[in-house]
């Protein structure tokens, strides 16, 4: 009996390797497999002395997570356990908000909003990384008012960011339709409290994330009004005392909106924002960008940068024909561009990252006659779809001066289910930048460099190429295919993938199914982490 | 001795310890999941009013099972009175027989399972729902009447509802469905039985209170 047993689970290896082999190859090392069981979407990844460990969430409706999963891989993404965070109190559910790993802990921070008193609470539980299970000791942390905001279910969300050391975080709440103060806190490592403020925010103005450094102090920038008349940066004591006001210089009167902060080292911290052509044209478009180092002993900018890009990165509108009259003529510049990310290399080397991000709806309209009176009824419904489209980088020398601009050009576009499949990875490996996204196989046969990459990888069906875009410090891209969806029967879900260390990614993947529609594959598909060497 | 006993009352005093301490963590933490029962209570109390206009009267209770999904079971009387709904209006001796003789005593059973379309993660039932509604209503009528007899009706449903909450506790709930319905009509003379086939429609406006 047993034997027979030993002979299936062999043959069970067989073909599990046999349907790995295709992966092996000189990127991809190693994967795991675990059972898909509806839409999943990977959280976090944390690593600790005990291995590393990954938070997914399931759910059998696209935009709906219920379950929380954790599995605890070896470095070789073996799964060594795996187990169903029980997220409940009194019968009520708690919402998964993030985990993160301090003092080699593991905090997993979740949320009730209680819809009587309308106010959300933020919690924080330890995981016991043997047994993957919650203890006990649930501890209130933060609180958020939601009696005020609009709309059902708007409960609003809480943020926690970590210092680069992990020696301390911070909690800043929010409310999707207001921001008329932000209430923000600042822990140590142990979860004691060191401080908590309100900030107020100006009517209309936008703040950015925290930013803490790691001595525990908390930084943010706030743009005032929409059109972006002024930037200030705001810099808080872990007790709550104002400690840095001070206004970015632009060089321009207005056309700026959100800023992203990042802890540059032990003692700068990085602002970056996109500059915004503001011509009283209504929608967006950027030509150039700001960004500033602060030095925080000396609580003065080392630099402040704000560049246009180059003539040849930006789209020109076409002159006017003469006698024609333009109400409103469309700036110079990049539609809907984000900044996404800032990275700094060891060298000391910025990065800033941006995306074409818009959405768009897609109308779809039924006519419906009534026989008995010949009357026609007309009922439009519209579909949200996203756009991802061009990369753009720019590098900024250690000294705060402009190197190059480099634009990938990209065409995808999906709906909401797919974000996370249609946006990409970026990271830092040496004194590279890189972007890990799915592409079309027919871009493929294109030269990368002079590029416009005509083919959307709108559908699963059609198939899809990932394909890791490497740019050194030249500024000069090389494109390299890590997988062909229908010749290895995976597909990746970029936006969640993490490095591990210095030469290796974790990606997320769905196994490819045949014979199932594209929604079914999703639902069905089984899930696997994916470790690629980058050298 | 004296040690024994002296382990023994420190011993008790433990004991005493060791739940006012819990109590002390888990009365603070209640307090944050005090909402009046608005996201774990899973249990419901309503009154559905509208078969009031007919001669119905459902009390209902209703228990979520799983996220998502709950059942419930309603039991009310048939009032003496009759007002005949649009379907009993067309036709058929039963219905002549109802709308003559309003029914003396009677009573209605009725078991729904239900299926949420909640956006949270939460498991009360709440916001729009489909349903698979069983009704069995029994008509009795008076013995002075030699042609009316008894008569059961089954319905099976197909509906749609929504719950929409009033304040912390209480909610109306109205739902709508169709289906099918079988007719058993017991003749008082012969005992024999008759068996009828037909549409059924519900309408339900329910008042209720989570518990």
């Amino acid at each position: 009996m047993k034997t027979t047993r030993h002979l299936t689970k062999l043959f069970a290896l067989f073909i599990l390797s046999a349907i790995i082999q295709p992966l092996v190859g000189q990127n991809l090392t190693k994967s795991t497999i675990f059972e898909g069981k509806g839409y999943q979407h990977l959280e976090e990844v944390l690593q600790t002395s005990e291995g590393f460990f990954a938070f997914r969430e399931t759910g059998k409706f696209r935009t709906n997570f219920q379950d929380c999963f954790v599995d605890k891989l070896r470095p070789d993404l073996k799964i060594m356990a795996t187990n169903q965070l029980k997220l409940e109190r009194d019968k009520s559910d708690l919402l998964f908000v993030s985990a993160m790993s301090m003092n080699d802990k593991i905090y997993v921070f979740t949320s009730f909003p209680n819809m009587k008193k309308k106010i959300h609470y933020l919690f924080v539980q330890t995981l016991d990384q043997k047994n993957l299970v919650l203890n006990d000791d649930l501890k209130k942390i933060a609180e958020l008012d939601f009696s005020e905001s609009r709309g059902r279910g708007n409960y609003g969300a809480f943020s926690v960011i970590q210092s680069p050391n992990k020696k301390y975080f911070t909690v800043s709440q929010y409310l999707i339709d207001q921001a008329e103060g932000e209430q923000l806190l600042v822990f140590d490592s142990s979860i004691g409290l060191l401080g908590s403020f309100i900030h107020e925010v100006k009517d209309g103005s936008y703040t950015s994330f925290p930013a803490v450094t790691n001595d525990g102090k908390l930084y943010f920038a706030e743009t005032e009004s929409k059109e972006g008349k002024a930037c200030t940066l705001y810099g808080y004591s872990s007790d709550g005392n104002l400690i840095t006001q001070e206004e970015l210089n632009y060089g321009l009167d207005d056309g700026y909106r959100y800023c992203l902060l990042r802890v540059m080292d032990e003692n700068n911290i990085i602002i970056a924002s996109q500059r915004r052509a503001n011509d009283g044209y209504s929608s967006y478009v950027v030509d150039g960008f700001y960004t500033g180092v602060f030095n925080l002993k000396d609580n003065n900018f080392v630099y402040q940068l704000s560049e246009n890009f180059e003539e040849d990165y930006i789209d020109r509108t076409p002159e006017p024909k003469p006698g024609k009259k333009q109400r409103s003529r469309r700036p110079d510049g990049i539609d809907d561009l984000l900044l996404r990310e800032i990275s700094t290399t060891p060298s000391g080397r910025v990065y800033l990252s941006f995306e074409q991000y818009s959405t768009f709806k897609k109308a779809s309209t039924t006519t419906t006659r009534n026989g008995a009176t010949g009357d026609t009824k007309t009922r439009t419904s519209y579909k949200t779809y996203y756009n991802f489209d061009d990369l753009l980088t720019v590098s900024i020398s250690p000294k705060g001066e402009y190197e190059w601009t480099h634009r990938i050009k990209r065409n995808s576009m999906g709906p909401i289910d797919e974000l996370d499949w249609m946006s990409y990875f970026g990271f830092v490996d040496g004194e590279s930048y890189n972007y890990v996204y799915n592409d079309d196989p027919k871009n493929m046969e294109k030269d990368f460099d002079e590029v416009a990459s005509q083919y959307r990888p709108y559908s699963l069906r059609s198939g899809i190429n990932t394909v890791l875009i490497s740019i050194n410090n030249d500024g000069e891209g090389k494109r390299t295919e890590i997988s062909n969806m229908k010749k290895d029967k995976i597909d990746f879900i970029p936006r969640h993938s993490v490095l591990m260390d210095d030469n290796s990614l974790m990606l997320f993947s769905r196994q490819r199914l045949t014979g199932l529609s594209v929604n079914m594959q999703k639902r069905k598909a089984d899930l696997m982490y994916l470790r690629m060497t980058l050298d | 001795m004296k040690t024994t006993k002296f382990l023994g009352v420190l011993a008790f005093l433990c004991l005493l310890q060791i739940p006012l301490t819990a109590q002390v963590d888990s009365t603070n933490l209640d307090e944050y999941f005090d909402d009046g029962g608005m996201s774990s209570s899973i249990h419901l109390l309503k009154i559905d009013v509208a078969p009031i206009l007919h001669n119905h009267f459902v009390l209902i209770y209703e228990r979520s099972l799983f996220r998502r999904m709950s059942i419930q079971l309603g039991v009310g009387p048939v009032l003496p009175y009759n007002i005949p709904t649009p379907i009993e209006l067309v036709g058929e001796d039963f219905v002549e027989r109802k709308i003559n003789s309003a029914p003396t005593s009677g009573f209605i059973l009725r078991g729904d399972l239900k299926f949420y379309y909640l956006e949270g993660s939460s498991q009360i039932p709440d916001g729009s729902y489909y349903s698979l509604t069983y009704r069995r209503t029994l008509y009795q009528f008076s013995d002075d009447n030699p042609t009316d007899g008894r008569t059961a009706i089954h319905d099976f449903l197909m509906g749609y509802g929504i719950v929409n909450s009033l304040g912390d506790r209480f909610y109306v709930e109205p739902c709508i469905g169709l289906g099918v319905l079988i007719k058993n009509v017991e003749s008082p003379v012969s005992a024999e039985r008759e068996l009828i086939p037909g549409f059924a429609y519900m309408f339900s406006l329910s008042l209720g209170t989570r518990l």
